[in-house]
């Protein structure tokens, strides 16, 4: 017992020295870089990409409004709002339909021996072993038109011309699905792993169904894991570029591609600046919710 | 039995004949329901966990079953709860026949070794919980959940979380959770040996009291044999998957049937000795010593030539006397409270333990003192030598 006590006030005096590497990090790769844009977003842009060292505030207002080209009075414009909307109900639609995946899929490893939950985990995360630009266009051979399903769904003669599912919203969350559905198992079968057995069995001998013991007994009791899971598919399905870009075939624009373009094409450095302060806002509040949720589940 | 047949048997005892099962209902439910099992057996990695075992429970009977770890009895439990089905036997409760339905349709409750309560909800809400499933009006479920919570006396704390609670106060939440929906049967997987001991004496009165009260058929699973013993009605010996005697503590206590239970129930002595004649009501024996005994029989019908005598160190008396005479010698001494105790070598170094009231003359014993001892032949069992 002293000897716990003593480890537990020794942390407590050198934990600050313990977390500098971490706080530096913290530091230099997330704050600084985030504080630049911030102050981007509030400069004017320069002809030909890059800021010009004058304040103001047009980057935020071009989000909300645009000039009018003749009487140069600010017209309301809802296309920011449209990309920035698809792209939350998109992520959140991710999310939904990770979790209904990922659940019955953590759950049935939980189940298993922990031998054979290892080999799962490794199985789960075997797709990491390539870079997600492979992965994504290796999803394009499937579903594509030429693809492996409309090449099956035809020869054996179900249908005579493909099914259009490349370059469809449908495309986008499948690959965002497929993407994704590891950062949801994996908490989720942390916390299903620390989830007594007994209580289970006290659900069964107090007459529930299975049914009623995974809703009442199970998501109750794992709502840490489900805060973190969806946590983890939300953000970066929020933010992200490559997948709906390529299986989306960049017909409707998301809040990354919006980005993208402002760096890129669009030479305006300080409206992707503040599009991608609001996405940050976006994040914070997703973060926000979820430690709401485990805060309650605590 | 369909599951709706069963709920509505367990719904339909009212709400209220908690405190007074004398008025229950006279329809089907009101008739003597004993717990059977026959044959039962169960494996699991091709190892014999509980070997054909036939028991019958009573209705409102307090049943114990009593063994060290491992012997199976945990694993009989979970049978008749319904977490594991047997590979031969049938369990029936009644005329219903058990085996085949899951433990979400059999109107038996448990309470479990380390309570697993629902961390989820406060204490009203673990109480509720069968009750819910079962699709109790909330109406009756407040009333309820009151009831029973007031028969644990918890009713302060019914909005407590069960994290907040002390240990004691968990195990009367997960007693008032399996008591809520009336079960026909109640399952006790050790449910005290978490409790300090002060905590574990006083639960085990509060425990009799509301069997008592509410006629509830009981089995009790520990390995604490004065728990056993205090609170049984009847209890069963187990050992590797078997059992052994099933008797009331008494008729065990005075009359085991072998080495194993004599030895598991209270302390014991052995003595070998060899069968000289048999009738129907007496063996008699002659002890190494050459002394001949008269033993009435009891539980066990010994075979002729070696046989075990068992007799209990509080029957031992200092001094010569009619009966069993041995000469030993004092190797050790206890103070145990109120008694003494003794532990003695015979001559071949058999050891004897002798337990009595404090006196002069036991407490002037010294250790290395040779000591004639005696035994009343009414005191002496033959007992069988456990396989």
């Amino acid at each position: 017992m002293a000897a716990i006590v003593n480890h537990r006030t020794s942390t407590a005096g050198s934990g600050l020295s313990l977390a500098a590497p971490a706080i530096v990090l913290a530091v230099v790769l997330g704050c600084i870089p985030l504080a630049f844009v911030v102050v981007y977003s509030l400069l004017t842009p320069a002809s030909f990409g890059g800021v010009e060292w004058v304040a103001s505030a047009n980057a935020y207002r071009s989000l909300l409004f645009r000039k009018d080209l003749f009487s140069e009075e600010l017209v309301f414009s809802p296309d920011h709002l449209m990309i920035f909307g698809r792209s939350v109900l998109l992520a959140l639609a991710t999310t939904v339909l990770c979790f209904a995946v990922g659940f019955p899929t953590a759950a049935y490893m939980a189940s298993r021996s922990p031998r054979a939950r290892k080999w799962w985990v490794l199985a789960i995360t075997i797709p990491f072993w390539t870079s997600l630009l492979v992965r994504t266009l290796a999803l394009m051979l499937i579903i594509g038109d030429q693809g492996l399903i409309n090449g099956l769904l035809i020869r054996s003669g179900l249908i005579n011309a493909p099914v259009a599912m490349l370059y469809t919203d449908f495309a986008v969350l499948l690959g965002l699905l497929y993407s994704f559905l590891p950062f949801m198992v994996l908490p989720l079968l942390s916390s299903l792993e620390k989830l007594d057995p007994r209580l289970l069995e006290a659900g069964a001998d107090l007459y529930a169904s299975r049914w009623r013991i995974a809703l009442q007994i199970v998501l109750p009791n794992i709502r840490p894991g489900i805060a973190a899971g969806c946590l983890l598919v939300f953000v970066p399905a929020l933010g992200s570029y490559v997948v709906p870009l390529i299986l989306g075939g960049g017909r409707s624009m998301m809040a990354g591609d919006l980005i993208a373009l402002q760096f890129g094409t669009s030479r305006n450095w300080p409206l992707g600046s503040a599009e991608s302060v609001v996405l940050v806002l976006f994040v914070a509040l997703a973060f926000a919710l979820s430690n709401l949720v485990r805060r309650r589940a605590a | 039995m369909g599951k709706g047949e069963n709920m509505e048997r367990v719904a339909r005892r009212s709400p209220l004949s908690i405190g007074s099962t004398d008025d229950r209902p006279a329809d089907a439910a009101s008739v003597r329901q004993d717990l059977v099992l026959e044959s039962v057996s169960y494996a699991i990695a091709g190892r014999q966990v509980v070997k054909d075992i036939s028991l019958t429970v009573r209705d409102g009977e307090f049943f114990t079953l009593l063994g060290p770890s491992g012997c199976g009895k945990t694993t009989l439990l979970r049978l008749i709860a319904g977490f594991e089905s047997p590979q031969t036997g049938s369990i029936s409760l009644g005329a219903t026949r058990l085996e085949g339905l899951p433990a979400a349709r059999r109107p038996i409750n448990t309470v479990f070794q380390n309570y697993a309560l629902f961390p989820h909800l406060n204490v009203a809400g673990n109480v509720a919980f069968g009750l819910r499933m079962l699709k109790w009006s909330r109406e009756d479920i407040a009333e309820r959940v009151d009831e029973v919570l007031g028969l644990v006396q918890l009713l302060d704390l019914r909005h407590r979380r069960v994290s907040e609670l002390s240990g004691g106060q968990q195990q009367r939440v997960a007693l008032a959770r399996a008591l809520a929906p009336s079960p026909k049967v109640l399952l006790l997987d050790e449910p005290l040996s978490a409790l300090d001991l002060k905590l574990r004496r006083d639960m085990q009165v509060e425990l009799k009291r509301i069997q008592t009260e509410l006629r509830q058929t009981v089995i009790f699973v520990t390995h604490d044999q004065e728990e056993a013993l205090s609170m049984s009605d009847r209890i069963a010996i187990m050992r590797d998957g078997d059992i052994l005697q099933c008797e009331t503590p008494a008729a065990l206590y005075t009359q085991p049937a072998d080495r194993f239970v004599a030895a598991f129930l209270g302390e014991a002595n052995f003595l070998s000795a060899k069968l000289r004649a048999i009738d129907n009501f007496h063996a008699t024996v002659e002890m190494r010593n050459g002394q001949t005994a008269s033993i009435a029989l009891g539980r066990h019908m010994p075979a002729p030539g070696e046989v075990t005598v068992m007799f209990r160190p509080e029957d031992v008396e200092l001094g010569s006397g009619p009966g069993l005479s041995l000469t030993a010698s004092v190797i050790q001494k206890s103070y145990l409270g109120s008694d003494l105790s003794f532990q003695l070598h015979l001559r071949d170094g058999t050891p004897v333990k002798l337990r009595s009231r404090a006196s002069a003359a036991m407490e002037a014993l010294r250790i290395g003192q040779q000591v004639p001892l005696s035994i009343p032949f009414e005191q002496l069992r033959i007992v069988g030598e456990t396989r």
